[in-house]
């Protein structure tokens, strides 16, 4: 596997402080990775680290397998969380100036913006005030100065707030395109419906440590219990063996007569799903079977508590 | 990764001289200046305004003294009662009453009755002057019998004092220079205010828009922080230069434009206060040589120059400082607390200039003009009066050193404070910044 981004036992300290503590991430090549955790866990400080803004005190971060580099910000496009934009400023000025910054030429600039601002529909705005732009439409500019300059990787923050659904989902289908592109997203944000949606992998940081991570299926799987959602046709005498020969969380019989609601875990030794399946088969017909895996707002709660009760 | 720095010096000069009081200002003063000086040297032509005066001599001493010009009438009046009749048909502004009762001592008693306006201080010295060189001619022929020419000959006895230095035989001009220090070393304190206080507007700006925090990931804090001093040294170097070439060709053509009726001998006229036509040919030219050598004495160039280094590097010291006020705080009302540890070196520079003003060369001048903080006021002060080469390079390299160590200094605060929100700095918070590893 290839990691354009690792971060080995990062360390930074204000004080006596310590905003991360050893964390380690590694992050594939063309994924989309969450980086999840509540206000205040170091997420900011991660980022500004990968940005080169602040360095670790302990530890390294390697983009692409190189040592973070100053020439490497060329191939970083950072949208914060906090953002703004020059309000007496004309937007294509503006815009033209945060290219030349991640160092694009005049004319390169000029032509890419034209043709994202033509995309997204604003181009008509470009010699208007920032100050006369709604809300909405400024996040598009910081989001176009953000992927500009084609970078490697992308660290959104909370690249949502502000937009309403429909700019939300344009905004979506952009990243994903990027991503097929060939660019590694990075992906803070509170949101874990969006995280479900659009993350491969996650980190989850609580207080300066990381506490999770992993490919998204598996870190749902891990935290599912391996118990699955049965619908099955049978009658009652039928169903006597089953306890014997599957772990049965619960048995309800719906109002239809027949028909049961189950949720079985899989047993430790067991290859997997298709054995249940078999074993259900001789105790009645299989209406529904699926793995019942649990969100990540759940899995997100969980954990922080979990830590959080550790520590105690 | 150099080139950033040049990015932001570019949006800095360019949003800063396409302002509208960028321009204001650029023309606005040189037309000021040239409409203050020709204006002078034109309400001195016109003189003021005349004045109607009934003269009421009791005493027969100042007979024919009074003599109508241009500027006032005087007409002579038997007694105060017809006077103060005519003053209220109108005929007379001012009545000027010399009693009788004092013609045998030194001191003559006058009195001046007016209704509406007073008479003004000019138009009292000029009576004063005519009476008393009456008063002395009389008082002289009564007691030694002195013929009227030889009387005005000792009468227009003057000295004149003229300071030269002994190895170049140039002649000094103090008073101008007094006056000159003064305006150079006032000059820098305002320009470093004003300058300044842009500065930090701008690093406010910056901060509470949150306009920083999408930067700062493409651009280094130094950078930033170096782009948009160095971006408004430019834009006040354009701004002088302007003003240079605005006036001086703002001149040449209101010369020209008024021809004759006000010329460059008018204008040295303005200044001394006295009407070019009543000033003899021979007078004005050498009133024209003065000020030639005046402004030769003055070495403009050399002046020009230091004014520049002094400004560049007051200029580097303080703004920097500003600079990291304003990353501190997230509103300008904010920045005040801040701003006093940068306020009183300049306004002590400042006293301290006016005392370098009377000793140029005493141990509060020699310190002031060593100390960074108020080397650019104090010793621009002290230059005009002469200052000894190793001083001058002992002073600009403290400069140098100085402003290194500011910039130093203001961009460790900088850095961390541009990006510290919700947390009000402190000056203990400051130290901590600047002890922050990067």
């Amino acid at each position: 596997m290839n990691y354009l981004l690792e971060t080995q036992g990062v360390v930074k300290r204000y004080g006596t402080y310590t905003a991360l503590d050893h964390v380690s991430l590694r992050i594939p090549e063309g994924c989309i990775f969450g980086l999840l955790g509540p206000n205040g866990a170091g997420k900011t400080t991660l980022i500004r680290i990968i940005n080169q803004i602040t360095a670790p005190d302990e530890g390294c971060v390697l983009l692409d397998g190189e040592k973070l580099a100053q020439h490497h910000i060329y191939q970083v496009g950072y949208l914060p969380e906090e953002r703004g934009l020059y309000r007496n400023m004309k937007v294509g000025d503006q815009a033209m100036y945060l290219a030349q910054l991640k160092g694009l030429s005049r004319k390169e600039a000029a032509l890419r913006l034209h043709a994202w601002f033509e995309k997204f529909g604003i181009d008509s705005w470009w010699n208007r005030k920032v100050m006369e732009l709604s809300k909405g439409m400024q996040q598009k500019i910081q989001f176009v100065v953000t992927v500009l300059h084609r970078p490697k990787l992308l660290i959104f923050d909370e690249p949502f707030s502000g937009f309403d659904p429909l700019n939300a989902q344009l905004l979506k289908d952009e990243i994903m395109n990027l991503r097929k592109e060939g660019a590694t997203v990075i992906f803070s944000t509170h949101n874990m419906a969006s995280v479900e949606e659009i993350c491969d992998e996650i980190a989850l940081i609580n207080k300066s440590k990381k506490v999770l991570d992993g490919k998204v299926d598996d870190i749902r799987r891990q935290f599912s219990g391996n118990v699955f959602h049965v619908v099955l046709k049978s009658e009652e005498a039928q169903l006597a063996g089953l306890q014997s020969d599957l772990e049965v969380l619960s048995c309800q019989r719906r109002d239809t007569p027949g028909m049961y609601d189950l949720k079985i875990r899989l047993p430790q030794d067991n290859a997997g799903g298709n054995a249940v399946l078999q074993a259900l088969m001789k105790y009645g017909d299989v209406k529904e079977f699926s793995e019942k895996l649990p969100g990540m707002n759940d899995i997100f709660i969980q954990t922080v508590k979990n830590a959080e009760e550790n520590e105690k | 990764m150099k080139n950033n720095t040049l990015v932001v010096l570019q949006r800095e000069y360019m949003t800063r001289v396409k302002k509208k009081s960028f321009l204001i200002a650029t023309i606005l003063v040189p037309v000021l200046m040239v409409g203050l000086v020709f204006s002078s040297a034109w309400i001195a032509n016109i003189g003021g305004s005349k004045t109607s005066f009934a003269v009421v001599d009791e005493t027969g001493l100042y007979a024919d003294a009074f003599v109508s010009d241009e500027y006032d009438t005087f007409e002579y009046v038997a007694d105060t009662a017809e006077a103060f009749a005519d003053m209220r048909e109108g005929k007379y502004e001012v009545l000027l009453w010399l009693p009788a009762g004092s013609q045998d001592s030194n001191r003559q008693h006058i009195k001046l009755f007016y209704e509406k306006t007073e008479p003004s201080v000019t138009k009292l010295d000029k009576i004063e002057t005519i009476t008393e060189t009456r008063l002395r001619m009389e008082l002289l022929q009564r007691e030694s019998d002195i013929d009227q020419e030889t009387f005005t000959y000792i009468n227009n006895a003057k000295t004149d004092i003229v300071s030269q230095n002994r190895k170049t035989g140039e002649r000094s001009y103090t008073e101008v220079k007094t006056i000159l220090a003064y305006v150079l070393g006032f000059l820098i304190y305002m320009f470093i205010f004003m300058f300044g206080n842009m500065i930090m507007a701008g690093v406010i700006e910056e901060k509470s828009s949150r306009i920083i925090e999408v930067m700062i990931s493409s651009v280094k804090p130094m950078q930033l922080l170096m782009g948009k001093v160095l971006g408004l040294v430019l834009v006040c170097l354009t701004q002088f230069l302007v003003w240079i070439a605005l006036t001086s060709i703002l001149m040449l053509v209101v010369g020209l434009l008024a021809g004759g009726s006000v010329d460059a001998a008018q204008i040295a006229a303005a200044q001394t206060g006295m009407p070019a036509d009543r000033m003899p040919v021979g007078e004005l030219q050498e009133m024209m040589m003065d000020i030639q050598s005046i402004v030769a004495s003055l070495h403009i160039k050399q002046l020009a120059l230091f004014f520049l280094v002094y400004f560049l590097g007051g200029y580097l010291l303080y703004a920097s400082l500003f600079a990291a006020v304003g990353s501190a705080v997230e509103k300008e009302e904010d920045a005040s607390q801040f701003m006093l540890p940068l306020t009183v070196p300049l306004i002590v520079a400042l006293v301290i200039t006016s005392n370098v003003l009377q000793n140029p060369s005493g141990p509060l001048a020699f310190w002031g003009s060593m100390i960074p903080f108020t080397s650019p006021i104090v010793m621009l002060a002290r230059i005009p009066f002469g200052v000894p080469a190793w001083e001058l390079a002992l002073s600009i390299g403290l400069l140098v050193i100085g402003f290194v160590a500011s910039i130093w200094v203001a961009s460790r605060i900088y850095r961390v404070g541009i990006l510290m929100y919700g947390k009000k700095g402190s000056y203990k918070e400051f130290w901590k910044w600047i002890r922050y590893k990067n």
